[in-house]
């Protein structure tokens, strides 16, 4: 999902309101900490670690606004790199334990609500099942909406291996999923 | 299957950008679709309120402490810049000179310095 302009141009607005009074920061949190937290905790399967490494994520956020130069593009791709570089470092310490996934969970909502919730925790579970770099690659893709050569930086590859995982991390979780996609469906049909 | 992993990295792209993938096969299709999918559900809310303002909360302490502690680092020592090298036993070296309280994490996963 690609931002238009407008959208860009409102959150270059809120940063320079964040950065003029740090109360301001509130909309911009609210804006990124599910997916910031998704994302890390698709990286660390663990969600008291990832309730760290986001809180951390977002104090860097904090400290870092008076320094921070807009540029153009999304304020969730400076988020996601100082969360990949805070979830890098907890892994290089020693008793770094992957868990099983967990279950995210929230206030009572209408069915339709309840059902398209549940698939997104099942997407994002999927994704969590997948080696290490694939995961990677593909939250920072489809959550992070970051081009090839972004993520090759953030994980030291090259945009060639990043376009393999990517191709391996969605075929992989295709099987997964087992049942035709509409795509698919569609074609049966005709 | 390079030529499939090429094809299906064009047509993130192309989708990225808005464009149309009638031409595409129905497996590359699925996938382009799945992925779609998986964007939505990473931008799906997935914390409660609750969740939301104990991880802010969090992320305050946090900030206050980086501050706070980078705040006396500069002032003690009669303006004498300090420079902290090494690990968590320097750091708490340098925290026990300038009158702060060193707080390890849960579990050891962070190292946090939260002022007396």
């Amino acid at each position: 999902m690609r931002r238009t302009d407008a959208e860009l141009e409102e959150e270059r607005q809120l940063i320079e309101a964040a950065q003029r009074d740090r109360a301001a920061f509130a909309p911009l949190y609210e804006r990124y900490v599910d997916q910031i937290f998704a994302y890390v905790y698709t990286l660390t399967r663990d969600r008291e670690l990832a309730e760290d490494v986001t809180a951390a994520t977002f104090a860097k956020g904090l400290e870092e606004l008076p320094r921070f130069e807009w540029r153009g593009v999304p304020y969730s791709s400076w988020l996601y790199r100082v969360a990949s570089n805070l979830v890098a470092r907890h892994r290089r310490r020693p008793g770094w334990i992957e868990l099983g996934p967990g279950v995210a969970s929230d206030d009572v909502s209408p069915l339709e609500e309840v059902e398209r919730r549940d698939r997104a925790e099942e997407i994002r579970a999927a994704v969590r099942s997948l080696p290490d770099d694939q995961r990677q690659a593909v939250a920072l893709r489809f959550a992070g909406e970051m081009h090839n050569r972004e993520i090759a930086e953030i994980m030291g590859r090259s945009e060639g291996a990043v376009k393999l995982l990517t191709f391996r991390a969605l075929t992989t979780l295709r099987k997964h999923f087992g049942a035709p996609l509409p795509a698919e469906r569609e074609e049966g049909r005709g | 299957m390079i030529d499939d992993v090429e094809r299906l990295d064009a047509a993130l792209n192309r989708r990225r950008i808005g464009a149309g993938l009638d031409d595409l096969s129905p497996a590359l299709r699925g996938l382009v679709e799945l992925a779609a999918e998986i964007g939505d559900a990473y931008r799906a809310r997935s914390l409660t309120p609750a969740d939301r303002e104990r991880i802010y909360a969090a992320s305050l302490v946090r900030l206050e402490a980086v501050l706070s502690g980078r705040r006396h680092v500069w002032l003690r020592l009669d303006g004498r810049a300090v420079a902290v090298i090494g690990g968590a036993a320097a750091v708490t070296a340098v925290a026990a000179a300038i009158g702060v309280t060193v707080v390890i994490g849960r579990r050891g996963h962070h190292l946090g310095m939260a002022p007396v």
